[in-house]
């Protein structure tokens, strides 16, 4: 079944209507034979131990592969000037092949799963972004993504920031409603260059009619931070994997995120930072609140090399119980190689305290009401400090309506 | 007679120097206070005094009865005669304030093959518990934790009690107490005093030399002591602030 | 509390106490390996029913098709064909240390069991290689109808009870291991405890390998009864070797309502014994289950006590230590299983690694559907004395109820230097400041064992501790 979708014609497609050199179409047959080289998922590998995405029907998906309608917002005249670009992937293999060339698919871990490799084969849109040394990007990029119709989609986002650089960026995806399914396999690449600073915000709110498995990563070199915020509302299932690779001391990253899922939605989210060297500095925050029959799965995983002396790494998650019939698996691990580290992680589930409840009550509150304000206090936090005031804003909007469905 | 001499010290925290050529004399039998307004390396001096690894001592001497202790490990210091009250005294958890008592004055008082015994020790301990009027039922708690600020000090005391070293150092004793607190501890550390015992009180604000009188008031700024006097000095920073020593050291330059 | 710190070496102690070898004549020593021959031989020897030599089989056939286990430590080493599974020292169990073999009692005085016995037991058995030499009950609690035999002597006097619980408990198939026992099971303890019967004194067992690339597979079974109370503790040693042993026991426990056991180990295996164990018990209403892990010794442990907690007001409990030293690997935790609302578990996990050792928490905590009122606490806390020395963390929590209050928290840390300043700022040694601070940590631990192993394990941290100091 896969063969006749995922297939050599569709990378010379693609090939065509990117109008890339051999070196990427050669890199793309490569991983369509490790893509059928890897078994689908199942729960007999640690990864996937608690997802079954056995559901997972490409028949349903639009035979074609399709990019989603983009609309990019920030960039202006003095940033250009500076050096700054912001553009589609598309446009930035002719213009700026060699670039891309350097740094596609170039992080050292080798890490790569049956999805990633389809995606690293199929890949035909997303967004490029290049900030040059020393460049304060002033404006915040944001990039939104509206799915239209039955297809298979992948988006790569690819993120340089130069020594000293800094930029804030926001994508934001949505989906029209319909009776269609796609399926979205996506990934994020970012370079922080010594002493950058990116702020990452990403916001999706699905239809139900989307099933997605995206896998983000990033490079930290010295001094240098990456934050990421997700905010992960719609979809049917949607997978995220974020590894951070603390690569140069005194290198940062915030990981904070929220899920909020209800009917039967399926999220399974994995947040693991890597602390290579010493002095690296790690903080994850993650909290889902849980409804209907969803069934959700949150891995976070604090890795510390033998060489990652005097790093602090610290992550906390926090379920919240909305319904007897959700599902909730949390797995918060350490692997520590040396000593002289601070690392911690702590994690609670339970449900709305009632006490808190009684007192909102007492205050001239109903339940309901009550039970709105708490969810949405209670999933707030992870996004209380994003820079994109705008997008945080929506966030919160969007948690409040989702509450009273 | 016990002396601990301070020889033109130099210490480096993180390899920036915090102490510039410190010299002080502290005889058993007497009360020095050190102020001297925040940052100055007033913590610094009573660190390197007692030999914390991190505290690098680039010159300088520390002489205590005639010997040089740079080179002792803490715990070969404390076994001297020399004790330090913490400012901010770590917690150790599964460990005993009674266990940990009895342990350090073995350490310091008794040998290896002569031991405290457990009966005498109690003796001990709960009389000097009485005096600094701590609950007994601190003996079983563990060292420091879940302590207030006052509990905290009022232990550090109490270590000083039964450890009765030659020269002591009181590092801000009376920061976090309130008046009742501060009442108690200036009492015992009174009580302590005597011809037998230096006592260095470093502290910041001038609350505690209310209680407890100095023989000699040290000012420190910027790595050095600036100026030495009786206690009449005390009083007129707290009259006048710190102020009045920074105009004095202006003139000098 | 002791202070001495006299510099003996932790091998060299280790051998002296615990690490000589006996030269002992064998009356059956199946050849090294395991087949079906084998398995029949051992049930021959043991004059076993039908039923058990079936289970046997069973077991040998799951053990065979079962791959290793890929998560957790690595177990490549292990060298199956090179195993004796099967070495009896002794015709029978006697009941009066007079009877047993002169070779065989003087280990065993000079493990101090004996003494032990006498002072604070209630009653003792001692296993020697595959068989139980040794079993005595205190005459009061033999009168309340209290039972604790030999598992071997167990299956032939209560055959009944036996067939019941054997294997229901922890199922043949649930993992490798289990079932490698369940095909050589010899040895271990049989302890039944009548309805409302309190059993205020520890009873004992003591495990002892002697020979050379031998396997250890006791079998326990503890069933407490409507009411009572239970507290058995186990020991083990071996000699030091060069080469390896396998010791894997299965402990299955039964805690009736309102009973409660527990179940008290201190591990101490020389540093060649891969120590792959299965342990689990299942609480009924209103029962409560605490084991009390102490990991010290061994090559390699792989062992997660669990409680199923199978009806309402049932508690589960796992304190646990774990000390890594050179060579070694801890990987040890819990599972708890809530199958039932209003049930309780508290995980408590302590670790200590030095000199390149790997401690490894794994845990699971599973809440099944419809299981409201769930109260657990999960707290694991490492200790890493050196830079070469590692640990991990993994616990696993799968909950499909609303209605719980869950919490998980782990810490890894290591001595901090302004602690070791402090306590030496107060005349105390360095390596003794070091020992105080490991010892307070594991403190917890050290609080719920009777006073006599408190002491034990003291003595034993602070041997582990000599010439920690960097």
């Amino acid at each position: 079944m896969l063969k006749t979708i995922f297939t050599e014609e569709k990378i010379e497609k693609i090939r065509g209507s990117l109008k890339e050199d051999n070196h990427f179409f050669e890199k793309r047959k490569l991983s369509l034979d490790s893509f059928y080289s890897y078994p689908l998922p199942s729960n007999k590998s640690e990864e996937w131990r608690y997802t079954d995405i056995s559901f997972l029907d490409f028949s349903k998906f639009d035979n074609d592969i399709k990019n989603p309608e983009i609309k990019m917002d920030g960039f202006h005249d003095l940033l250009k000037e500076k050096g700054v670009i912001f553009t589609t992937i598309i446009e930035a293999i002719s213009k700026h092949p060699e670039i891309i060339k350097e740094y596609l698919f170039s992080k050292k871990d080798n890490y790569e799963d049956k999805f990633l490799a389809l995606h690293k084969a199929m890949w035909n849109g997303g967004v490029f972004i290049y900030v040059p040394k020393n460049v304060e990007v002033d404006t915040i990029f944001k990039v939104k993504y509206n799915v239209l119709e039955s297809s298979s989609l992948f988006n790569h986002t690819l993120i340089i920031l130069e020594q000293g650089a800094s930029l804030t960026y926001s994508e934001e995806h949505t989906s029209e409603k319909g009776d269609y399914e796609a399926f979205r396999c996506d990934s994020v690449e970012v370079y922080a260059k010594e002493n950058s600073k990116l702020n990452f915000n990403n916001f999706q709110n699905w239809n139900d009619n989307i099933t997605n498995v995206s896998y983000w990563s990033a490079r930290v070199s010295r001094d240098a931070q990456v934050n990421w915020r997700f905010s992960q509302l719609g979809g049917k299932f949607s997978r995220i994997k974020i590894d951070t690779h603390l690569d140069g001391e005194g290198s940062n990253s915030t990981n904070k995120g929220l899920v909020y899922a209800n009917k039967n939605q399926k999220f399974d989210i994995t947040t693991n930072p890597h602390h290579h060297v010493r002095n690296t500095i790690s903080d994850v925050l993650v909290k889902g609140a849980f409804d209907g029959e969803s069934n959700s799965v949150y891995r976070g995983l604090i890795l510390i090399d033998e060489e990652g002396k005097e790093t602090q790494s610290y992550l906390s998650n926090h379920s919240l119980m909305l319904s007897e019939n959700a599902v909730s698996n949390t797995i918060p691990s350490l692997k520590i190689e040396t000593d002289d580290v601070r690392a911690s992680h702590g994690a609670t589930l339970g449900k709305i305290d009632k006490d808190h409840l009684f007192y909102l009550k007492t205050r001239g509150i109903d339940q309901k009401s009550g039970e709105r304000l708490l969810i949405t206090a209670f999933l707030k936090e992870t996004i209380d400090d994003m820079k994109d005031v705008e997008l945080k804003e929506k966030i919160i909007l969007e948690i409040e309506k989702k509450t009273e469905k | 007679m016990s002396k601990l001499e301070i020889k033109d010290l130099h210490v480096n925290v993180e390899e920036k120097e915090v102490l510039k050529g410190v010299n002080l004399t502290i005889e058993q039998g007497k009360i020095h206070a050190l102020m001297g307004p925040n940052g100055s390396g007033k913590s610094t001096l009573s660190f390197a005094v007692m030999g914390h690894p991190k505290y690098e001592i680039t010159k300088g001497e520390i002489i205590f009865d005639g010997k040089n202790v740079l080179d002792l490990a803490p715990e070969e210091r404390a076994r001297l005669g020399l004790f330090l009250s913490f400012q901010y005294p770590s917690e150790i958890s599964g460990v005993s304030l009674s266990n940990f008592l009895r342990t350090a004055l073995n350490s310091v008082k008794y040998t290896k093959e002569k031991r405290i015994p457990v009966m005498e020790f109690r003796k001990l301990l709960m009389e000097k518990m009485d005096l600094l009027k701590i609950d007994k039922s601190f003996a079983s708690r563990y060292l420091n934790e879940g302590f207030s600020g006052g509990e905290k000090k009022r232990s550090e005391i109490l270590q000083m009690a039964i450890l009765e070293p030659k020269i002591a150092i009181l590092d801000e004793t009376d920061s976090g107490l309130d008046v009742d607190a501060l009442k108690i501890v200036s009492n015992a550390v009174n009580t302590l005093a005597g011809p037998e015992m230096g006592i260095l009180i470093i502290t910041h604000y001038q609350r505690i030399l209310h209680h407890v009188k100095p023989d000699v008031v040290h000012i420190m700024y910027d790595g050095r002591i600036v100026k030495t006097s009786g206690p009449e000095l005390a009083m007129k920073i707290e009259d006048e602030g710190y102020d009045f020593i920074y105009k004095e050291l202006e003139k000098e330059v | 509390m002791s202070t001495q710190a006299d510099d003996i070496d932790i091998g060299e102690e280790y051998k002296e106490k615990y690490g000589f070898s006996d030269d002992i004549k064998y009356l059956h020593t199946t050849k090294p390996g395991i087949n079906e021959g084998v398995v029949r031989e051992i049930s021959k020897i043991k004059n076993e029913p039908e039923w058990m030599l079936n289970f046997r089989l069973k077991g040998l056939k799951h053990f065979q098709e079962r791959p290793m286990p890929k998560w957790g430590a690595n177990l490549g080493q292990i060298d199956f064909d090179n195993i004796t599974y099967y070495m009896s020292p002794s015709e029978k169990s006697e009941t009066s240390w007079e009877d047993v073999p002169e070779g065989i009692r003087k280990t065993f005085d000079r493990l101090g069991i004996p003494e032990a016995e006498k002072k604070f037991l209630g009653g003792v058995g001692a296993q020697y290689e595959s068989e139980v030499v040794y079993h005595s009950l205190r005459k009061d609690l033999e009168e309340k109808g209290v039972i604790f035999l030999g598992m071997d002597q167990a299956l032939k006097e209560h055959p009944d009870i036996v067939k019941k619980w054997f294997a229901k408990i922890i199922p043949i198939n649930d993992n490798k291991f289990s079932a490698l026992n369940t095909a050589a099971w010899s040895g271990g303890s049989f302890i039944y405890i009548p309805p409302g019967v309190k059993v205020d004194v520890p009873l004992q067992s003591y495990f002892r390998i002697n020979a050379k690339n031998v396997g250890q597979f006791e079998r326990t079974l503890i069933i407490a009864d409507k009411g009572s109370s239970v507290h058995y503790v186990e020991g083990c040693t071996a000699p030091i070797y060069s080469t390896d042993s396998l010791h894997s026991a299965v402990v299955e426990l039964i805690a009736m309502e309102d009973a409660t056991i527990r179940y008290t180990t201190i591990q101490n295996w020389s540093n060649n014994v891969y120590n792959l164990v299965t342990k689990r018990g299942f609480a009924y209403k209103n029962a409560t289950i605490s084991w009390i892990d102490g990991n010290l010794g061994s090559k390699l442990t792989m062992k997660y006590p669990g409680v199923y907690l199978m009806e309402e007001g049932a508690k589960g409990e796992v304190l646990s230590v774990a000390f890594a030293g050179k060579g070694q690997h801890q990987d040890a935790g819990a599972k708890m299983v809530h199958m039932a609302p209003n049930t309780t578990s508290i995980i408590t996990s302590k670790s200590v690694s030095k000199d390149g050792g790997r401690t490894t928490y794994r845990g699971l905590l599973e809440v099944d559907k419809g299981c409201h009122g769930i109260k657990s606490n999960v707290v694991c806390d490492a200790l890493i004395l050196d830079e070469t020395s590692a640990t991990d963390t993994f616990p696993y929590m799968n909950v499909n109820e609303q209605d719980v209050s869950i919490g998980h928290e782990a810490s890894v840390n290591k001595v901090s230097d302004d602690q070791l300043f402090y306590l030496m700022s107060r005349g105390i040694e360095q390596s003794e400041a070091m020992a105080m601070i490991v010892r307070g940590f594991m403190e917890p631990f050290i609080k719920a064992l009777p006073m006599e192993y408190a002491i034990e394990l003291n003595r034993l941290i602070e041997l582990n501790m000599e010439g920690s100091v960097g």
